[in-house]
Parts: structure tokens; sequence; C-alpha cells
């Protein structure tokens, strides 16, 4: 009986040491996951985007430099606790600086940084937004260079909606 | 008994001429606790074959008792000793198979993350590229306010 129970421990061992504290959301049902991981933004690198405008360029430009994204986000009020409580203890024991807070209409939004090569660049962004109501409680993570006055100037110069597809992007 | 008498009936031991009565006198002497130096290292293996005289054992399990290992002492106290030892190789084995099983589930997604399609994950990554931008963008719309303000206070002034 000793001998099952450490074995039960050993098999839970792999729980325990992955890498971020947000994996388990990606099998939720009530979570709408996007993983992109290093091996994928590496082959979009590769692949060879004929890009129409400058406009995608400019994405191209920054999602070159991306290791990986994560995204949660539910509407659940019981998945939105406990990643309230999750995002709590991560903030705790990864030492990150705040970037900025907004709060609009009850939902709270909150940046936090890790610094990166140079004043501009971050080499991780994360977020946490605590929805209300129709919206989601959404989670960020994004490793690699990024560059924030980019990103920040995305919405800036081209206005976009929410939801927008680009059709611009061809592969060869 | 004698120091010689003992000798010899070692002797014949070791030749296996004894007979049972003068294997019980060495028996005897060498349970005794007062056994001769030279004699001590012929000790246990008469203690041995006393605990094997008490022992109730069929026609095939005595065979196996002329030899004391690690394994037959074990089987001495439970004869069901064998079958044991193949019921928790057969655990070992189970358990193995439980922890594969467990770190290949661990794995859902492919290494690629949620999509398999590069078009499909940049289109993704480019939406949540927007949604953070939008984001941080969002206490600026409160920003340009202060154009306003800048424009009444002017008109107020002028």
């Amino acid at each position: 009986m000793k001998k099952l129970t450490f074995l039960l421990l050993f098999t839970l061992l792999p729980f325990i040491g992955t890498a971020q504290a947000f994996d388990k959301y990606e099998g939720m049902k009530e979570v709408d996951a996007v993983v992109i991981t290093s091996k994928m933004f590496k082959l979009l690198t590769k692949i060879d985007l004929n890009a129409d405008d400058p406009e995608t360029q400019q994405y191209i430009d920054l999602i070159e430099n991306l290791k990986e994204m994560r995204v949660f986000s539910s509407k659940s009020s019981y998945v939105r606790d406990q990643m309230a409580a999750d995002v709590a203890s991560y903030l705790k024991s990864n030492s990150m600086e705040e970037l900025m807070r907004v709060t609009e209409g009850g939902k709270t939004v909150k940046f936090y940084y890790k610094p990166g090569k140079s004043d501009e660049f971050v080499s991780q962004l994360f977020m946490f937004m605590n929805g209300k109501g129709d919206e989601p409680s959404v989670i960020l993570n994004i490793t690699g260079d990024i560059n924030l006055s980019q990103v920040s100037k995305l919405a800036q110069d081209f206005n976009i909606p929410a939801g927008k597809e680009l059709e611009n992007i061809e592969t060869n | 008994m004698e120091l010689k008498a003992i000798e010899q009936l070692v002797e014949k031991y070791l030749e296996a001429e004894t007979t049972l009565q003068e294997e019980a006198q060495l028996r005897a002497y060498f349970s005794s606790g007062d056994v001769a130096p030279h004699l001590k290292e012929y000790a246990p293996m008469f203690a041995y074959f006393s605990i094997a005289k008490e022992e109730n054992y069929t026609g095939k399990k005595g065979l196996r008792k002329a030899v004391p290992d690690s394994s037959e002492v074990r089987s001495l106290e439970d004869p069901g000793g064998e079958r044991k030892k193949v019921y928790s190789w057969v655990a070992v084995a189970a358990s193995i198979v439980l922890m594969a099983g467990v770190f290949l589930q661990e794995n859902p997604h492919s290494e690629f993350g949620s999509y398999e399609d590069p078009e499909v994950a940049m289109e993704e990554t480019v939406k949540a590229l927007n949604m953070v931008s939008q984001l941080m963008n969002s206490g600026n719309d409160n920003l340009g306010h202060i154009n306003e303000f800048n424009n009444t206070t002017d008109k107020l002034l002028k």
C-alpha cells in the first residue's frame, strides 16, 4: 500500500513541474484557450508571408519576435474566481513590474511585464482582465522580444474593431 | 559430551555416516553454547538443521531445504512466498503502465499549441495583439478629453 501511494505521488509530479500555472485552463471546457507555442512562432517566421500592405507587415514584424503566447478567457463565474486567485499567486511568485491599470465600467485590466533588452522592449507581457457580466475574464501571457510601443501603436494606427479577420495574409 | 567424541561425530557427519541419534547429540552439543573454538564453524550447520527438523514438510519442499538461503528462510515462515513475489511484479508492471498513461495524457494539444495551421495561428495572434493594444489604449480615450478641457478653458479665458 505504501508503494502504491508513492507511485501515485510520482505520477502527480509532472503536473507540479509544468512551466506555467495556467496550463490547467487549456483543458477546461468553460475556457476558450489560445496557445501558440514557440514551435509555431518559428514556423510563422519561416513561412514567407506575403504582406499586401504595410499594415500586415507591422504585425509580422511583431510576431517574428514572439516566443510563446497563451490566452485563456472564460465567462463562467467559477472559473473567473479561480483565475483571480491563480493570478494573485502567480504575481506573488513571479517578480513582474506593473505596467498599467485600466478600470472601465466595473471591469479592471492590469498589465504586468518583465523588462526586455531595452526600454521599449519587454521579455514578458502579462495581462489579466477581470470581466463582469457578459464580458469574459482573460488571462494573457506573451513571452519574447515584445516591442511595447509597436503593440500600442496597432490600435492607434489601424483603429481595428474587435473580431475583424485579416484576409491580407497569403502564404507561399 | 566429550570433545574427542564430538570431533569424531563431526567427522562421521561430514562423511554422512551418522545415525539420527548421533546427529541429535551433535545438535545438543552445538546448541549448548559451549562449543570448542575449532568446531565453531560447524555450529551454524547444526543450528539450521534443528530448525528444519521442527518443520512439517512434504516431500517436494523437503528437497529445497538442503541449502539454506534468504528466500528459503522467508518461505519457512510463509509457504506462499513464491506466489506473493509474482503478485508484486504484476503490481509494479501495472503501475508503470498507469504512469505511462498519465504521462501520455499530459499533452492533449499538439506541439504547435491550439492550432496546427499557421494561417489560423497567425490570425489568432493578430486578434490577441489587437485586444492587447486596444486595452492598452483604452485609458487614452479619457486622455483625449483633456484636449476638450484645454479648449473650453481657452474659450473662457479669451
